[in-house]
């Protein structure tokens, strides 16, 4: 491990202040992902600044009906809370489905997102990535890819993005609340991550020194009926294969409205807008909803290693589109 | 006649158990020495090819480093002898005696520093430069460089036949040919691999994390040319082994190596992700399995043909066809191994070498016959019972297959089920079962020692 210096901070202008004055910080949450991209020599940060004792750990009901996560809000507490279980049940159980309780106890809001890939190349110091190191060449093409995308790809990159979390946050479209160097800003979820296209590193939009406070879910109705599933090669502690977050408006076994994310198959938490088109209006049945993946699938482009995914991902979105009819019965 | 105990069946605490929960439990890395210092290995970055050059200056100038070992510096070892007698030696063990690179992940350097922060650290700045070969890493039943070896795990016959097996199975009534896969299982228990090597003027001691101290004291005398006694082995709990710790693996030549090179006690723990490379794995296997039956269900021919890997650097034959020579009765019977010598880590040990994957597939091949044939699959067993052992000849010593099946049968609820594939379901789920026996040889006598499981598995139903 190489050694870093660590600065808790006091508070948020202190914290975004002391990322602008050194362009190798960066700012710690719960340490259970970037930690261990420091373990294996993946991240080099000095110093680390300490932001997940700011007090950004409330859960707020707005006015609106929508919820105000504060960044620092740890998963378990995030997954446990009432009026996200009873409100939007999606964003629960997609905590749920990820890590392990001990790392759910530990891991915040605001570093769920900021989260980045598993693919095993951008983790293994001794291949290339074009997401580490800028212009090396992508091992994963070639090689072992179960794991990655399928959909919104670019030659130099294959990554899948990695958080649960931020699928069912891409369903309900969700805020990202930003504080930074030049002030405060807001970005819609669909805004927030970057598709890798030739510049693979830069995950999203923020800039060096943006500090996440919290995440704000606008209200929507429907939304307590809402459903995660996730696929993964064992049951437990294992990354999203394929992973869709839904919730469905169902009238007299019509679709008025649809929200679909998914998980595990593009570089992004991917909002699948296209089934949603091809929902809206359609009767509810299994018919409707296979040709509402196919028309999001169409656009994959999966590699011998992970062709697996396109069907897969058809099937886990009829399947919890059917769940989530039967609710309605 | 009846016998009393006061032990068997009643609650015991182990003998063990209050040091190991509150701690008090002293494992290998634990052992306190004075001075020690620490090592962490390099690994290769490339699966075949040759190292051209260390550069060891960065990783050097790092305070606190003691020591780089490579095979540019280390002390000559004698060559490696075998596990047992007949048996390849594993050239694995041969640590820093040349610059060939036999499969990514192997030790290639290490760094013994005053810290084992110290010693990673500086263990990433070691600059090695190789001269790459294409790599030959996938296994594949078609290959046609599948080679016998002269013996499989265990000392066991490579191949055996008798009878008939193409005649039986041509006129068999039923005929049952599938291909069963296993992937490889890494033995990677709690405890990594760690040993604290302490060189003194009458020898060496190793507080070792292990499952078979005499393997490695005898590798370690013989490697560092010192009579059995110098060497001494202890370890008293091993923290998980799974057969990863029963023989020598690198890392302990590589703590007892460091420690004589800077004469200094060594401790050495392995990372999690160093355990893939230099810990033994099970090796996948290709198991072709061909059954041919008569319509009373009694077998005809039992061919059992497996295809593995081992490393170029030693042989390891995992016996997966050895337990179908002696669980049911056939008189066309065939069995054979063929390697193919990939450049991977070195297969080894894991618990129920052979057996593990092989009567998965004997066992599955069974059932498939049994629904084939219209058979129940217990009943299917039962009739090919061998009344002495179906390729020796020899009376078994004991052998309770037969009882095993009949009273698992009964405890499970097995005839009352509807046998029927497909049927059962809970919930979403679809419903199945299976037999499972587990053969094993023990002792002189050959003797099986099969409990027989039922084993209840969920499919997802298939929606259209």
């Amino acid at each position: 491990m190489n050694p870093f210096r660590y600065e808790p901070a006091s508070d948020a202008a202190t914290a975004v202040a002391l990322l602008a004055r050194a362009p190798n910080a960066a700012f710690l949450g719960g340490g259970t992902s970037l930690v261990d991209r420091m373990k294996i020599g993946v991240a080099t940060p000095d110093p680390l600044v300490d932001v997940s004792r700011l007090p950004f750990n409330q859960i707020e009901r707005l006015p609106d009906g929508g919820i105000r996560i504060g960044a620092a809000v740890r998963n378990s507490d995030l997954a446990a809370d009432r009026t996200i279980r009873e409100r939007v049940p999606v964003l629960a159980q997609a905590l749920l489905a990820g890590a392990s309780g001990q790392l759910r106890n530990l891991a915040t809001t605001g570093g769920n997102l900021l989260q980045r890939t598993r693919c095993l190349y951008f983790q293994d110091l001794t291949k290339p990535c074009n997401k580490r190191t800028p212009g090396a060449g992508c091992s994963a093409r070639d090689g072992y890819n179960r794991n990655l995308a399928i959909l919104s790809t670019s030659e130099a990159c294959i990554a899948s993005h990695p958080s649960d979390l931020a699928v069912a946050l891409a369903a309900l479209d969700a805020v990202v609340h930003v504080q930074g160097p030049k002030g405060e800003q807001t970005i819609s979820l669909g805004d927030f991550y970057r598709r890798p296209g030739d510049e693979p590193w830069r995950d999203t939009v923020l800039e060096h020194g943006d500090l996440i406070t919290a995440v704000e879910v606008p209200p929507l109705a429907y939304a307590t009926h809402s459903h995660h599933r996730k696929v993964r090669d064992r049951a437990s502690f294992a990354f999203a294969l394929v992973s869709v977050a839904a919730a469905l408006d169902v009238a007299d076994g019509i679709v008025r409205d649809a929200r679909i994310a998914l998980g595990g198959v593009a570089p992004v938490p991917w909002r699948a807008s296209k089934a949603e088109v091809a929902l809206r209006g359609a009767p509810a049945t299994e018919e409707t909803f296979a040709r509402a993946a196919d028309a999001e699938l169409a656009d994959a482009q999966p590699l011998p290693g992970n062709a697996f995914k396109v069907p897969l991902a058809r099937r886990v979105i009829v399947r919890t589109l059917l769940d989530l009819t039967e609710g309605y019965q | 006649m009846s016998l009393t105990t006061r032990a068997i069946g009643m609650p015991l605490d182990r003998a063990d158990g209050p040091a190991k929960v509150t701690g008090a439990a002293m494992y290998a890395y634990e052992h306190a020495v004075e001075r020690a210092a620490y090592v962490f290995p390099v690994q290769s970055t490339i699966a075949k090819g040759r190292i051209v050059a260390i550069d060891a200056s960065a990783a050097k100038a790092v305070p606190g480093v003691l020591s780089v070992l490579s095979h540019e510096n280390a002390p000559r070892l004698a060559p490696v002898p075998p596990p047992f007698p007949g048996f390849p030696p594993d050239e694995d063990l041969a640590l820093f005696q040349s610059a060939v690179v036999a499969y990514d992940g192997q030790f290639v350097a290490a760094v013994v520093a005053e810290t084992p922060e110290a010693a990673r650290y500086a263990a990433g700045l070691v600059v090695i430069r190789y001269a790459e070969k294409p790599p030959d890493v996938e296994l594949d039943a078609n290959r046609a460089d599948l080679y016998k070896p002269a013996k499989v795990g265990g000392g066991y016959e490579t191949d055996t036949m008798s009878g008939d097996v193409e005649a039986a199975l041509a006129s068999a009534a039923v005929a049952l040919d599938h291909t069963y896969t296993t992937p490889a299982y890494h033995n990677n228990p709690l405890k990594p691999h760690t040993t604290v090597a302490v060189w003194r003027d009458d020898g060496v001691t190793l507080y070792n994390s292990d499952q078979g101290p005499h393997a490695i004291r005898d590798t370690v005398a013989r490697l560092f040319c010192l009579p059995l006694e110098q060497v001494r082995v202890i370890a008293p709990f091993v923290g998980g082994a799974f057969g990863s710790k029963a023989l020598p693996h690198p890392p302990a030549i590589l703590a007892v190596m460091a420690a004589r090179v800077t004469r200094r006690p060594v401790k050495l723990a392995l990372t999690r992700e160093q355990m893939f490379a230099v810990a033994g794995y099970r090796p996948p296997t290709i198991q072709r399995l061909r059954l041919g039956a008569g319509g009373d269900g009694r077998l005809t021919a039992i061919a059992h043909d497996v295809v593995e890997q081992t490393a170029t650097i030693t042989e390891y034959a995992e016996q997966a066809a050895v337990a179908t020579r002696m669980v049911y009765a056939a008189p066309n019977r065939r069995t054979t191994h063929r390697l193919a010598r990939l450049d991977l880590p070195v297969p080894s040990w894991m618990r129920a070498p052979g057996e593990c994957p092989g009567m998965f597939a004997l066992e599955s091949a069974m059932d498939e016959l049994a629904i084939a044939g219209h058979l129940d699959p217990i009943e299917l067993r039962v009739r090919n019972e061998p009344a002495v052992d179906p390729e020796t000849g020899l009376p078994f010593s004991s052998r309770g297959l037969v009882a095993c099946l009949r009273e698992g049968a009964r405890r499970f609820g097995w005839a009352p089920r509807d046998p029927t594939p497909r049927t059962r379901q809970d919930g979403r789920w679809l419903v199945g079962d299976g037999v499972l026996g587990v053969g094993d040889r023990r002792g002189g006598a050959k003797a099986p020692r099969p409990p027989a499981r039922r084993i209840r598995w969920r499919h997802p139903t298939r929606r259209p």
